[in-house]
């Protein structure tokens, strides 16, 4: 009986072992293969220096990962500042929507990419990125937010402000198996007019029409002008830019970039009833007239507020 | 109890109306101006059923957060500035939405980690804590 402990030891340990494959499978890390993520028009290494470090208090690494990001994009601010938007006392933690509210109320553009390669790439444009990690399994989550400023793909290393430390070297693999259970999400906090590395139309233009829905519209104005230059074809953005200046008071410019939008787009009855407004404002009934006339033509269905519009100028033209 | 019942439905109705006013606000001048979502994300199409859903979505996960302990007016401006489309997609499992927090500590989930072992190294014979696992 003497030979007790040590056997209970080991069972103890066989079992946990046999637990932990039990229960968690597939969390092994699956093995990145960093040649794969090899790409010619990117470093081999990464160091983003210009990322400002807060070391988080107990539950805080929302505020505090948020807080080096916007920084980095020029806001003063600090993870203190931040906990009011940011944190939720009832779930000890932060939510993604909440992380994106306080980029937009602070005017900077919220852009939600996802996987190695977008994170790789956002990087080496010099870009930080909010990663939102599970420490723990998928039955005993541990999520937790840090900041990624660099990688090194010759050591296999990806660099995080995180928890209380500095530029952290991680594995790639156990950083990638942590990931994944968030579906690699990151966010890329950006100066309005910067486009991210990894910027995809549809996702680009959702964030800023989050600008929009904030009630940001000269950050937005600017975010739509960037995606013109990027895209020249959207109507989304030739629209958007157009809203933004109109919700601004400006109305020649409003005018301005719905007629732009109407070079390339002529057949948007979008743009020719929000121009109707725009010169409207600008007392310009004759005109405005017109072009409520013409969306109307062009739409395939109106739920009344074409008919609106027209009945708008009518009403209010003084002949 | 039948008549209010009766009367839940139109002030629901109401009450989305204020809401829907409110939130519109924030949307072109005009009632009748055409907002940039419509053409990104034109399968919301339908527009005043949609809005209407919406005004209740923001509601509904404002009380949410309210309930987590976030004042009145942070919780407000939190769902202000969240397009219609974010709303739609967190409202449902906003209980199951991750909340990063902390690497460490949790002792729940501490205390949940241990009866696992515990019961596992039971059943294995190497323990004999719990009286319900026979042997």
């Amino acid at each position: 009986m003497i030979s007790r402990p040590t056997s209970v030891f080991r069972a103890v340990a066989t079992a946990l072992l046999c637990l932990a494959a039990a229960l968690a499978p597939g969390c092994a890390p699956k093995g990145i293969d960093p040649g794969q993520l090899r790409d010619p028009d990117i470093p081999t290494r990464v160091r983003l220096a210009s990322v400002p470090f807060f070391a988080q208090q107990k539950y805080q690494c929302g505020p505090a990962s948020l807080a080096m990001a916007l920084s980095w994009s020029g806001v003063d601010t600090t993870p203190s500042a931040l906990k009011e938007d940011v944190y939720t006392p009832g779930r000890q933690g932060s939510m993604q929507q909440d992380l994106k509210a306080a980029t937009r109320r602070r005017s900077r553009l919220a852009y939600e990419m996802s996987g190695m390669e977008e994170l790789l790439r956002e990087l080496a444009a010099g870009h930080p990125v909010v990663v939102l990690q599970n420490l723990g399994l998928g039955w005993f989550p541990k999520w937790h937010y840090a900041v990624a400023v660099g990688y090194d793909l010759d050591r296999e290393k990806v660099i995080l402000h995180t928890g209380r430390t500095r530029a952290a070297r991680k594995d790639l693999d156990t950083f990638a198996a942590t990931w994944r259970r968030s579906d690699s999400w990151g966010l890329v906090v950006l100066n309005p007019g910067k486009m991210p590395a990894s910027a995809e139309q549809k996702r680009y233009l959702r964030a800023v029409l989050g600008l929009e829905q904030a009630d940001r519209p000269r950050a937005a104005a600017r975010a739509y002008d960037a995606a013109l230059s990027r895209w020249p074809d959207s109507l989304t953005a030739a629209l958007g830019r157009g809203n933004c200046l109109y919700a601004l008071g400006e109305h020649a410019a409003a005018e301005a970039a719905y007629r732009k939008g109407l070079e390339r787009h002529p057949d948007s009855p979008e743009l020719h009833n929000n121009l109707a407004h725009a010169l409207l404002q600008r007392d310009k009934q004759q005109e405005a007239l017109e072009a409520a006339r013409k969306a109307l033509e062009l739409a395939e269905e109106d739920d009344g507020r074409y008919r609106d519009t027209l009945r708008t100028i009518r009403s209010e033209a003084r002949w | 109890m039948r008549s209010l019942i009766a009367i839940r439905k139109p002030v629901a109705m109401i009450l989305a109306l204020t809401l829907f006013t409110v939130f519109a606000g924030l949307g072109p001048a005009y009632a009748s101006m055409i907002g940039t979502s419509e053409v990104l994300e034109t399968e919301s199409r339908e527009l005043d059923k949609e809005r209407l859903l919406n005004a209740l979505q923001r509601e509904e996960v404002q009380q949410k957060l309210q309930s987590w302990g976030v004042e009145p007016d942070t919780a407000e401006a939190r769902i202000q500035a969240l397009t219609d489309r974010e709303l739609a997609r967190i409202s449902q499992r906003m209980d199951s939405l991750p909340a990063g927090g902390d690497a460490f500590g949790g002792l729940i989930g501490a205390a949940v980690f241990v009866f696992l072992v515990l019961l596992f190294t039971d059943i294995m014979g190497a323990t004999d804590v719990f009286p319900f696992v026979k042997k």
